[in-house]
């Protein structure tokens, strides 16, 4: 092919991509106003804490959401006070949701766009922005999306580090003070700081003491940002699990969690692949409730925890299911691009820092599914910071691919993003 | 950096403006209730001091608890209408119901006008006429304080209420009470 050939080959399909991020971006717009009010995962004790500091102090630690970081609420609150009274409340808290997401999307796709090939990204990029997860954290209340935002801006950072080790000290401040905005945004981002200083610190490989120094300031930096709050979490509440706690009324006796299913875990709910997670892929169907994987990959590609989309609608629940089938493409591909990297970790040096980071997060979740054994811990909205991870994932599977398959492999997931946002478009049932 | 500069300098005039409009009046707080009630369920939150969140006792309870009521009659829950819930729960219960399928359509089939308002000190009453889509108007009396620099609403009182407005009289003031008195079968549909 020839030059200009190729260069329009890659505009097609980076066109094609964008229309379809802008469609994703056009339905979370509509769904911030369509979807009623505060029925985001756990939209009213979001409100409570934005309006404890739009009235100008911190959250209750005791309440249901108020052991959240308050970036997110703080930034909630200033728009309620800046915003015309003409815009609702939960509609500028949800727009802030989108607008973060998009921003981490944004990000990670440039990013990809540097070490991939770019109608590889545009492609990844246009799956995760109408992949069912993102779409329903960027429709709803919540502190997931900034938090993204600013792991994607720290790690995209890491990808990228300056040739000169004297520079180093310059880019360790900017990743510390990124890394402790998304640890200030949701306790997800104390992951990103402990990748980001591991990141640098192995660059003392390359680099020397610089590094060494590097992953320090990034720490220091890091921990003035957000230590204040968490210190003053665990002396309000007196429990280091007040970090993942909450979800319950200030007075409640006993634990919200200990009602919930399963209860306990065994290692086989780690093993088990319930049929439903295809053919009906809601928690209520039978054998959800106990299956880690079924839940997490329900709660990726279709909504597992049925908080958005109406699964007592035959269509919708059909809808729904196609999507967990079509899912099935891109999860492999992200595997094979997971599997590729472990096996040639050298090539992908540049994603060491993501990758870790991913790693680590996906540990936290499994381990927080073990210490909290009930299915509300099972949300893959709380993976969501491992946008870049995923993505670079994605598109190495792709990779793995050559000729006329890639072109196909590019093609589908174009449609199955096509089709995730007609399924994620709030209201099309009715 | 002069472009950063310039988008601060805005933000912090339209910051400077906003907080700038003169203070709602005591009625205006009474029609900005039913402007936002629904419609907008986080607004009506500064509109509210604590004693009007203890006084409509709408409350969530936790899964524990739910699953506790269910059981059986003795469970760690204090007891309904009792002032022991925590303010958290109060203001929970007061958004949570809002959210409930069908109020807003409820909500927007009301009629509201301005029948009298007054205030001496730091207290104010204001009524309003209310007129649903379907049975008779009643009247709306909001008891107002004035509270961190700003009118609030501490109560509210409603007249001519009866079973041909009973659900439209829940939608503009929602009360636990009146909410299991609506959900005992006989109560008229909206």
């Amino acid at each position: 092919m020839s030059a200009v050939g190729a260069a329009r080959g890659i505009r097609g399909w980076e066109l094609a991509a964008g229309v379809l991020v802008a469609c994703a971006l056009a339905a979370r717009l509509h769904n911030a106003v369509a979807f009623p009010p505060l029925r985001d995962f756990d939209g009213a004790p979001h409100a409570l804490s934005v309006f404890a500091l739009y009235e100008g102090h911190l959250p209750d630690p005791r309440t249901w959401a108020g052991f959240h970081p308050p970036l997110y609420y703080a930034l909630g609150a200033a728009a309620w006070r800046l915003a015309p009274e003409a815009i609702p409340v939960h509609v500028l808290l949800r727009l802030l949701s989108a607008l973060a997401g998009f921003g981490a999307l944004a990000l990670a796709w440039r990013t990809l766009a540097r070490f991939a090939p770019r109608e590889d990204a545009a492609v990844v990029a246009a799956v995760a922005a109408c992949a069912p997860v993102f779409a329903l954290a960027t429709s709803m209340i919540g502190n997931e999306t900034l938090c993204a935002l600013f792991a994607t801006v720290a790690l995209s950072r890491l990808c990228a580090p300056p040739s000169n080790p004297r520079a180093l000290g310059r880019h360790a401040l900017g990743v510390g003070l990124l890394s402790g905005l998304a640890a200030l945004s949701k306790s997800t981002g104390l992951a990103v700081i402990a990748a980001s200083v591991a990141a640098l610190a192995w660059r003392a490989r390359a680099y020397g003491r610089p590094a060494l120094r590097a992953a320090l300031v990034a720490g220091g930096v890091a921990a003035v940002v957000c230590a204040p709050f968490y210190v003053w979490l665990l002396v309000e509440t007196g429990s280091p699990r007040a970090l993942v706690g909450g979800g319950r009324p200030a007075d409640a006796a006993g634990s919200e969690m200990s009602a919930q299913l399963p209860g306990e875990r065994h290692i086989a709910d780690y093993l088990a692949l319930p049929p439903a997670m295809l053919a009906a892929p809601v928690k209520d169907a039978p054998g959800m409730l106990r299956s880690v994987p079924g839940l997490l990959y329900a709660s990726t590609w279709a909504d597992g925890h049925g908080q958005f989309l109406p699964a007592r609608v035959r269509t919708v629940l059909g809808a729904a299911s196609a999507s967990a089938v079509l899912g099935l493409l891109p999860t492999v591909l992200v595997t094979v691009g997971a599997i590729a990297i472990a096996r040639r970790r050298r090539d992908y040096a540049w994603a060491e820092a993501p990758l870790l980071f991913g790693a680590l997060l996906l540990a936290a979740f499994l381990v927080q599914t073990w210490v909290v054994p009930v299915y509300s811990a099972v949300k893959a909205s709380y993976l969501l910071s491992a946008l870049l991870p995923a993505s670079i994932c994605l598109a190495v599977g792709l990779e793995r691919f050559g000729g006329r398959a890639r072109t196909v492999l590019r093609a589908a997931l174009l449609a199955i993003a096509a089709f995730d946002a007609g399924l994620t478009w709030y209201g099309w049932w009715s | 950096m002069t472009r950063a500069l310039r988008v601060i300098s805005s933000l912090a005039l339209a910051a400077a403006l906003a907080c700038s409009a003169p203070p709602p009046s005591p009625s205006d707080v009474a029609l900005a209730y039913f402007r936002d009630l629904g419609r907008d369920p986080i607004r009506t939150l500064p509109l509210l001091t604590r004693a009007f969140h203890a006084q409509h006792g709408l409350h969530v309870v936790s899964a524990a608890e739910a699953r506790a009521l269910r059981e059986g009659p003795e469970s760690a829950v204090p007891p309904e209408g009792g002032d022991d819930w925590s303010l958290d729960r109060r203001v929970l219960g007061w958004l949570e119901v809002q959210s409930r399928d069908g109020f807003r359509v409820l909500r927007d089939r009301l009629q509201v006008s301005l029948v009298d308002a007054s205030a001496s000190g730091d207290r104010a009453v204001v009524t309003l006429r209310v007129q649903p889509g379907r049975g008779s108007a009643f009247e709306q009396r909001f008891e107002l304080v004035r509270d961190g620099g700003r009118w609030r609403i501490d109560g509210i009182e409603q007249r001519g209420v009866g079973s041909d407005n009973a659900f439209a009289a829940f939608v503009a003031h929602p009360t636990e009470a009146e909410r299991r008195r609506l959900e005992h079968p006989g109560a008229v549909d909206p």
